[in-house]
């Protein structure tokens, strides 16, 4: 009877012990308030591109280059990209020939285009960007209710190739750009590590950047020197609407 | 004492975490760059209130002298002018809306600009000058004489724009019966090259 007792007792132990975990008070409350709700589908497509005066533009909105920003930069759009995909994202941007308006096409201005990664947040917290193939550590979010928590995530950028920027003469060329943020949530009590889940606690993030447009045109509407001329000879540009078009895809598979 | 035979259940709560696996996200968003390229030179004229603003009607509340704005020649590229001239005509006299019988006289002034400098005028508006179809001819004033270039200031603005002449309506409130009134006139600019 004794040892029916203590296999009892023993056994009833085993079972404390494997679930212990739910028996920490503090977690239990973590987990309490990571495990509301149900965890929202993963998304991808938030993606605001704002004009020179960032304004949303429309899908097919024209933005107008103005004629005193010839062969000068000009910073002609940016983006923000948001969602809750905590993997490979690709953001592929497609800039077209700028032809003159007519059906002959026989017209063209080169331009260049430099993109550029401006930041990366969940909700309001900046969090660290690795562009390419540095390394960094990591940042965190602090949540209101458990101060001595942390998650962290890093957010990894690379451009295809390397490349930034592109000219663009008479064939469309593109720039790819692949964003990547950790997966994991660490939970921290101040320095000691309490977890590490699988899952996500903070489920929405954005990221940001901004295109510079160069056109090579001289002010006086000249071609500037090395610009593959017209048959006919012509050192200007034909007068009338030059137009480019721009395609911006965005992929993820999770 | 004995313990009761008991029957221990073991409940185990599995605890699954539930990843949802979406099907490929793709997105796509399409705009344009545009840019306009002008190399014809071409020019026109313009009214511009105190303000520089391009305008087409004024409103005047004060009788006397009115300096209302300027007349502006707006250009894209160097152009040349041997001279420009400025007709007046007015098409109907200033017009009471409720009482069409009486009329607010008025005269219309040409100044250099920025200066007190008369460079044309032409006679008072009355109701006795004008019939419905009479347009009434205030002068045609030569603003330039002889050749004169027009340069854009800097080869960054697509167009540039030049002050010609300032504009003034004067009212005559002597003999005038309160009420709302308004007239027509007309500016036409003759430039030769």
């Amino acid at each position: 009877m004794k040892n029916r007792f203590l296999l009892l007792v023993l056994f009833t132990c085993c079972l404390f012990c494997l679930f212990s975990e739910s028996w920490n008070p503090q977690i239990t409350a973590y987990k309490r308030n990571i495990a509301s709700g149900t965890v929202p589908a993963p998304v991808c497509n938030l993606f605001r591109i704002l004009d020179v005066t960032s304004s949303d533009m429309a899908a097919n909105e024209v933005e107008w280059i103005p004629a005193n920003y010839r062969n000068v930069n000009y910073d002609a759009f940016s983006w923000v990209l948001g969602g809750n995909v905590f993997g490979p994202v690709v953001v592929s941007f497609e800039f077209g020939p700028m032809y003159i308006d007519t059906l002959s096409q026989d017209d063209f201005i080169p331009y260049d285009v430099i993109l550029s990664h401006t930041g990366s947040r969940i909700g309001n917290t900046t969090i660290t960007s690795c562009i390419g193939s540095q390394t960094a550590t990591t940042s965190y979010v602090t949540t209101n209710d458990f101060s001595t928590y942390s998650y962290y995530y890093m957010d990894s950028i690379s451009f295809t190739g390397g490349r930034d920027s592109v000219s663009v003469i008479n064939s469309p060329q593109s720039i790819t750009i692949t964003y990547d943020m950790s997966d994991k949530t660490v939970v921290k009590d101040g320095n000691t590590e309490i977890n590490n889940y699988p899952y996500n606690v903070c489920n929405y993030w954005n990221r940001y950047g901004s295109g510079t447009i160069k056109l090579k045109i001289a002010t006086d509407g000249s071609r500037l020197e090395g610009h593959p001329y017209l048959s006919n000879g012509s050192t200007k540009f034909s007068s009338g609407n030059y137009y480019a078009d721009v395609v911006v895809s965005i992929t993820s598979t999770i | 004492m004995r313990l009761k035979q008991m029957t221990v259940i073991i409940v185990l709560v599995l605890v699954s975490i539930c990843f949802i696996f979406a099907d490929d996200l793709n997105y796509s968003f399409p705009f344009r760059f545009a840019h306009s390229v002008n190399i014809n030179a071409d020019f026109h004229f313009e009214f511009w209130d105190t303000s520089n603003r391009k305008i087409t009607s004024v409103v005047i509340t004060s009788p006397g002298q009115n300096r209302l704005g300027s007349l502006v020649l707006v250009f894209n590229s160097k152009v040349v002018f041997s001279s420009i001239k400025v007709k007046f005509e007015a098409l109907t006299s200033a017009l009471n809306s409720q009482n069409s019988y009486d009329c607010y006289p008025y005269s219309m002034y040409l100044y250099e600009p920025d200066t007190t400098t008369i460079i044309g005028e032409g006679p008072v508006i009355t109701s006795l000058l004008l019939s419905n179809e009479e347009r009434v001819s205030v002068g045609e004033l030569e603003i330039i004489d002889g050749v004169r270039e027009f340069r854009k200031q800097s080869s960054l603005i697509e167009w540039d724009q030049r002050r010609i002449a300032d504009f003034s309506i004067e009212l005559d409130d002597s003999e005038v019966m309160p009420g709302s009134y308004s007239g027509y006139v007309i500016l036409e600019f003759t430039a030769g090259s």
